[in-house]
């Protein structure tokens, strides 16, 4: 059942647009991810949603039901704000109440509602605290939990973990999920930190310069980006990218990316690869394998090994081109040394060159060979 | 030498004293030695004409009476004069509460809706926000000799109500001549003079109330009086109570206006404890009486400013 | 004083008008039927008492520490003075420097200069009224010393200042304290053209069974300011001072003209008197004829406003005349204005009038000066009978007339700022003067009174509550400053009112 869905929705403020025609449906129960960078009209797209701005074109349906002119209070959303704007001179018992007295509820319908939440919250303990001594995870227990007791039928949450030291950010997560899954809330997770949105959400939206650009579960968005941009935001480090050119063959497509050409199987879009078009050939840092040295005396150089616990993160140099790889696996190389690569079947993406838009998955593998 | 040996020589000799002890932990007596001027300055410019005023207040010295190293020392005699005997002193002291309560909740009430007015574009907002600061920066005698003579009998104001009145069935008021007139009159300058600064206060005080708690309760569904009432106000306090605190001494001092307007009448019914302290000490130039009068009035600003103080000490004093 | 035998000049049109008073002033021996004598302008002995002074300063600027006479004065009365401070240096080569300070904060800081005695002020103008406050807080020099050296001729001799001016102006305790510089008691101003106006003296007597003349008594004079009340018209028939600091010298008059003093012999108040209670009580009922900024105008309100020329007539000083009487300030009152007597209270067949002094200043030596010699020295340079000539009627400046030969044989200027008539009047009025509270603690006493006449006056208490309230706190006051010595004051005082007043409580017998 579609709980919220967005048509066309047009922000414009003078002749700045803020959010072009963004189209999104969210299921009951989801939780999904508004990811972008800062200025990527997500912030507004949430300020919409929930009712605080008013969208210059498009609709907003919760339910099927138009929210064009709905005030935010009278929408059934709860937003959490990145600051938790909890109400520093009142309790946590005063802050749960808020909402419930607006709504006019009885004293013992109160108590008891915010007693719930509290217990839910992990706040039962310090209700009559006041908010102006608490800390950081305390405080976002308590604007979550302020907005939760109202029964929200949509919760979103701006940037819930970016005001945390890391260590909580852990917990909190846990927490996020924890209260996800025990109320069955639709949830919609702002943030900018992909880590965040990869963790929280099974659908990430991931937006650029005021267009949501991908929309998917968050395998496909990792790892078939539909844009060189959503690649190069997601993950750490990022896709690597390799500009090349076509090349017509009778098995299907080869790029030559300079060094060397690779097959990639024509499974076109709808499209066919014209020989000798330009296009940006894109591969995450762990779908490459590195070969023995020696296999091969073409191929790449070794220019640096980090190691970062579990994983090592390898620089090469192939050709002109920086490449990073992934890693789980102890690397016996040292810098210096030149080796062989490997791109795992199926997980080349191919983008067109000029416009960065994808052209095609590609499930074949090839080793770079000479 | 090198940086070796001196560095040795804290070892060697005994570990220096005083000004040039070297222990970076411990200060030492030079930061005592640097501040003791400054505290003898402090106690000679407070301490000393306090306790010299204390003293006077309990002669019987006025210039007419000879010099003040032969007034009579008469205890407390003029403290109980004012507070028994005097009920002119302990009048102007109620009077003065009375003017303080109503202007100041006039000058703030005022100031608040002008500041939210304000919030919202409102046209010429720029010029407009000029205007109404200007009543401020102009001197108290030149507002009281305005509102003087804007209250005269003949004077604008008068005429103002004529042409209300479609009957003529207003009455010209004789602004000055009875007691209510009189004091609504020096009201009006007063919440004239001063509503700009609660304005100016309240305004920027609105202007840096974090938005998000008030977004979150919009979003809890809260109406804009429960809004206000429970998040903005409690997040102005701190500046609005400091603004009170300022205009509540201010208005304590209170002069020109009245000087000019009423001189404190009809008969006693404007006086102020501003007034009555100076007809104390500069007309009838009982300076020991005046002393007196103006050290009980000390104490009960001290005390009333610290009860007004109380609800933002802790916030002030970042203690927690 | 006058020989009354002597014939006089008053010209007829005068006369004419004075014809009411003419039986008063045969009929009660007041001074000065003869009025001017000429002669004693005439005369180098005009000019003895500046020269004196000169020379005397001369002699001790040389030696003098200080070559700058610093005078703190009364802001607005510099046109007085700045005119003669070049030809001073000229004659002696001593500077004067003024220091100008609002006429309302003058006591304020002469009194400061009491208790911090800096001696930044050598001379001081202050009002008639402070005299005794300056001479007991320390502030006014005993000048006893100079004027037997000096003779500024204060009481006696053709240019002396007239009594009781030369009393409570310049005395204190007995003693000279201070150079008296502006005679300033009130007249009845009244519009000459309505009262000669035909049709309006015959509905005058058409109404009241009497000429349309100078009123005698209060009575009259309430007939009068009754008369030319028509609110309808905007006219009105005064404009008395009804407002705080100035009401309280509208009683003293109709008070005093009861032939009452303000205190009995042992300084008990008398103002709760039934004569006091009537004087508040004829202040209230006058109310009627007043228009209402009588209520709220001060002395420059009251100026303006009577030049504007819808008010009968009022009480003022003599700056008063000068200044509505210049065309380019009051068209419609300059030329018009009539000055006559303070009306009086027929007690026994007797006419008692009393003009209050309601101001005046006067300059006080400052006790903590370096140089106060040359200070009284100036002083007296600048009220000698011939610099004074030419000084009072200076425009920007507070003096008004106050030596003999400033009344008697004014020089040009002079006759032509203030009009022979008008100086003949004022002279006449002299013996009728009252002092103000000129007592220690005169502030005190003068608001305490005041505060209470303007109270009865707006209706807030009854004229008897207030007097009654007023004779308690006046007690009060005398008893807080010391009885013994107030007694004593008051005493010295008493003895400047009018003949007449004085009789009646045997003021002569006092100790």
């Amino acid at each position: 059942m579609t709980k919220l869905q967005i048509k066309d929705l047009r922000k414009t403020y003078g002749a700045f647009t803020a959010v072009e025609g963004l189209d999104l449906s969210i299921e009951q129960g989801e939780t999904v991810a508004l990811l972008g960078p800062s200025g990527c009209g997500k912030s507004t797209t949430l300020n919409m949603i929930v009712g605080l701005t008013d969208p210059s074109s498009g609709d907003i349906r919760i339910d099927g039901r138009s929210m064009l002119g709905v005030p935010p209070g009278k929408r059934g959303i709860g937003l959490v704000f990145q600051d938790y704007a909890v109400f520093g001179n009142m309790t946590v018992r005063e802050n749960l109440s808020f909402g419930l007295k607006v709504r006019r509820m009885t004293k013992r319908d109160i108590a008891k509602e915010v007693e719930k939440t509290a217990d839910l919250m992990g706040l039962s303990n310090s209700l009559d605290s006041p908010t102006s001594v608490m800390g950081g995870s305390q405080l976002q227990r308590v604007a979550l939990g302020r907005t939760l007791v109202t029964n929200p039928s949509i919760l979103l949450l701006d940037e819930p973990l970016s005001n945390l030291e890391a260590a909580m950010r852990n917990e909190m997560r846990q927490e996020l999920r924890r209260i996800q899954k025990q109320t069955g809330q639709t949830v919609i997770y702002v943030t900018h930190d992909q880590i965040e949105a990869l963790s929280l959400a099974h659908r990430i939206a991931v937006m650029d310069r005021g267009r949501l650009v991908h929309y998917g579960d968050t395998h496909e968005v990792y790892h078939f980006p539909k844009e060189t941009f959503v690649g190069g935001f997601l993950g750490d480090p990022p896709m690597n990218f390799l500009p090349g050119t076509v090349q017509a063959s009778q098995t299907g497509h080869r790029v030559d990316i300079g060094c060397a050409t690779i097959d990639v199987e024509a499974t076109p879009l709808g499209l066919s690869l014209q020989s000798g078009s330009k296009v940006t050939l894109g591969v995450r840092p762990e779908s490459i394998d590195l070969l023995d040295v020696g296999a091969t005396d073409l191929g790449a150089e070794i220019l640096l090994i980090e190691q970062l616990g579990a994983d090592t993160i390898v620089t090469l140099l192939l050709g002109t081109h920086e490449l990073k790889l992934r890693s789980t696996q102890n690397v016996s190389h040292h810098i210096g040394d030149r080796c062989s690569l490997c791109f795992h079947p199926g997980m080349v993406s191919l983008f067109d060159a000029e416009t960065g838009v994808k052209l095609m998955a590609s499930p074949v593998s090839k080793e770079i060979a000479a | 030498m090198t940086e070796t040996t001196t560095q040795e020589v804290p070892e060697m000799a005994p570990p220096p004293s005083g000004l040039f002890r070297r222990d970076p932990n411990d200060p030492g007596t030079l930061p005592l030695l640097l501040i003791i001027p400054s505290q003898v300055l402090l106690m000679g410019m407070m301490v000393f004409p306090f306790l010299l005023e204390l003293w006077i207040s309990l002669t019987n010295w006025q210039p007419t009476f000879g010099s003040l190293w032969e007034a009579e020392f008469i205890s407390y005699f003029n403290y109980e004069e004012l507070i028994l005997y005097e009920p002119r002193f302990l009048q102007a002291l109620g009077r003065t509460l009375l003017f303080a309560v109503i202007c100041l909740s006039l000058e703030f009430l005022l100031g608040l809706g002008l500041a939210i007015l304000f919030l919202k574009a409102i046209p010429a907002r720029k010029l407009l926000f000029s205007l109404l600061l200007s009543p401020m920066m102009i001197m108290p005698v030149v507002v009281g000799y305005t509102w003087f003579m804007l209250f005269q009998t003949n004077g604008p104001i008068n005429q103002i109500i004529g042409w209300i009145s479609l009957q003529g069935d207003l009455p010209q008021v004789e602004w000055f001549r009875h007691d209510a007139t009189a004091f609504a009159s020096i009201v009006v300058a007063e919440v004239w003079h001063w509503t700009p600064l609660f304005f100016l206060v309240l305004l920027s005080g609105l202007n840096a109330v974090p938005q998000n708690p008030i977004r979150a309760a919009v979003m809890l569904g809260a109406g804009p009086l429960r809004i206000f009432w429970s998040v903005v106000l409690p997040n102005l306090l701190p500046v609005i109570i400091i603004a009170f605190v300022i205009r509540s001494m201010e208005i304590l001092k209170i002069f020109d206006e009245i000087f000019l307007m009423t001189r404190g009448g009809p008969g006693t019914a404007t006086e102020m404890v501003s007034q009555y302290l100076y007809k104390l000490a500069f007309q009838d130039f009982r300076l020991a009486y005046a002393a007196a009068a103006a050290f009980i009035v000390l104490v009960l600003t001290v005390i009333g400013v610290n009860l007004m103080l109380r609800p933002i000490t802790r916030q002030i004093l970042r203690e927690e | 004083m006058h020989n009354p035998k002597q014939p006089t000049n008053i010209d007829q049109s005068r006369r004419s008008f004075l014809k009411g008073t003419a039986a008063a002033l045969t009929g009660t021996a007041l001074p000065g039927v003869l009025y001017v004598d000429a002669a004693i302008a005439n005369t180098d002995a005009i000019h003895h008492i500046a020269n004196r002074a000169v020379k005397g300063a001369s002699a001790l600027a040389p030696s003098a520490g200080k070559k700058t006479i610093s005078i703190l004065i009364p802001g607005g009365s510099g046109g007085n003075l700045t005119p003669f401070l070049e030809e001073w240096k000229t004659l002696t080569g001593l500077a004067v420097d003024l220091i100008e300070v609002p006429n309302t904060e003058l006591y304020s800081k002469a009194m400061q200069e009491a208790v911090a005695k800096t001696g930044q002020y050598d001379l001081i103008i202050g009002p008639v009224f402070a005299l005794p406050d300056f001479t007991e807080a320390g502030l006014a020099k005993d000048l006893d010393l100079y004027v037997e050296r000096y003779q500024p001729e204060l009481d006696h001799g053709a240019y002396r200042i007239p009594y009781p001016f030369s009393e409570f102006g310049c005395k204190y305790d007995g003693g000279y304290r201070a150079l008296y510089a502006d005679a300033d008691n009130w007249a009845l101003y009244m519009r000459k053209d309505w009262m000669e106006d035909p049709a309006e003296q015959a509905a005058f007597r058409a109404k009241y069974g009497r000429d349309l003349t100078a009123p005698d008594t209060w009575e009259d004079y309430d007939q009068l300011i009754e008369f030319f009340t028509r609110p309808e018209e905007g006219r009105y028939g005064s404009l008395e001072y009804r407002a705080p600091f100035y009401t309280k010298w509208q009683w003293m008059q109709r008070f005093c003209s009861k032939g009452m003093l303000y205190f009995d012999k042992d300084m008990n108040p008398l103002c709760n008197s039934p004569e006091g209670i009537a004087a508040l009580e004829e202040l209230i009922a006058s109310e009627a004829y007043l228009p209402k900024e009588a209520f709220t105008n001060g002395w420059s309100e009251n100026y303006n406003q009577y030049g504007i020329g819808n008010v009968f007539s009022t009480f003022s000083w003599p700056s008063f005349f000068r200044y509505n009487n210049d065309p380019a300030i009051s068209e419609a009152v300059a030329g018009n204005l009539l000055s006559a007597p303070v009306p009086g209270t027929r007690i026994d067949g007797e006419l008692i009038r009393a003009s209050v002094n309601a101001f005046g200043w006067l300059y006080v030596v400052n006790e903590h000066s370096a140089i106060p010699e040359l200070a009284y020295l100036f002083a007296q340079w600048h009220t000698a009978p011939d610099v004074s000539d030419r000084a009072i009627p200076m425009n920007g400046g507070y003096f008004d007339p106050t030596r003999t030969n400033h009344f008697k044989a004014p020089g040009a200027a002079m006759k032509e700022k203030y009009t022979q008539a008008w100086l003949h009047a004022a002279w006449d009025q002299i013996g009728d003067v009252i002092p103000d509270f000129v007592i220690r603690g005169t502030f005190e006493y003068s608001e305490a009174l005041d505060r209470n006449c303007v109270e009865a006056v707006l209706g807030k208490k009854s004229a008897e509550e207030a007097m009654n309230d007023a004779a308690k706190e006046m007690a009060r006051i005398t008893r807080r400053m010391g009885k013994e010595r107030q007694i004593q004051s008051w005493n010295s005082l008493a003895r400047t009112f009018p003949e007449k007043i004085k009789a009646r409580h045997g003021v002569h017998t006092w100790t």
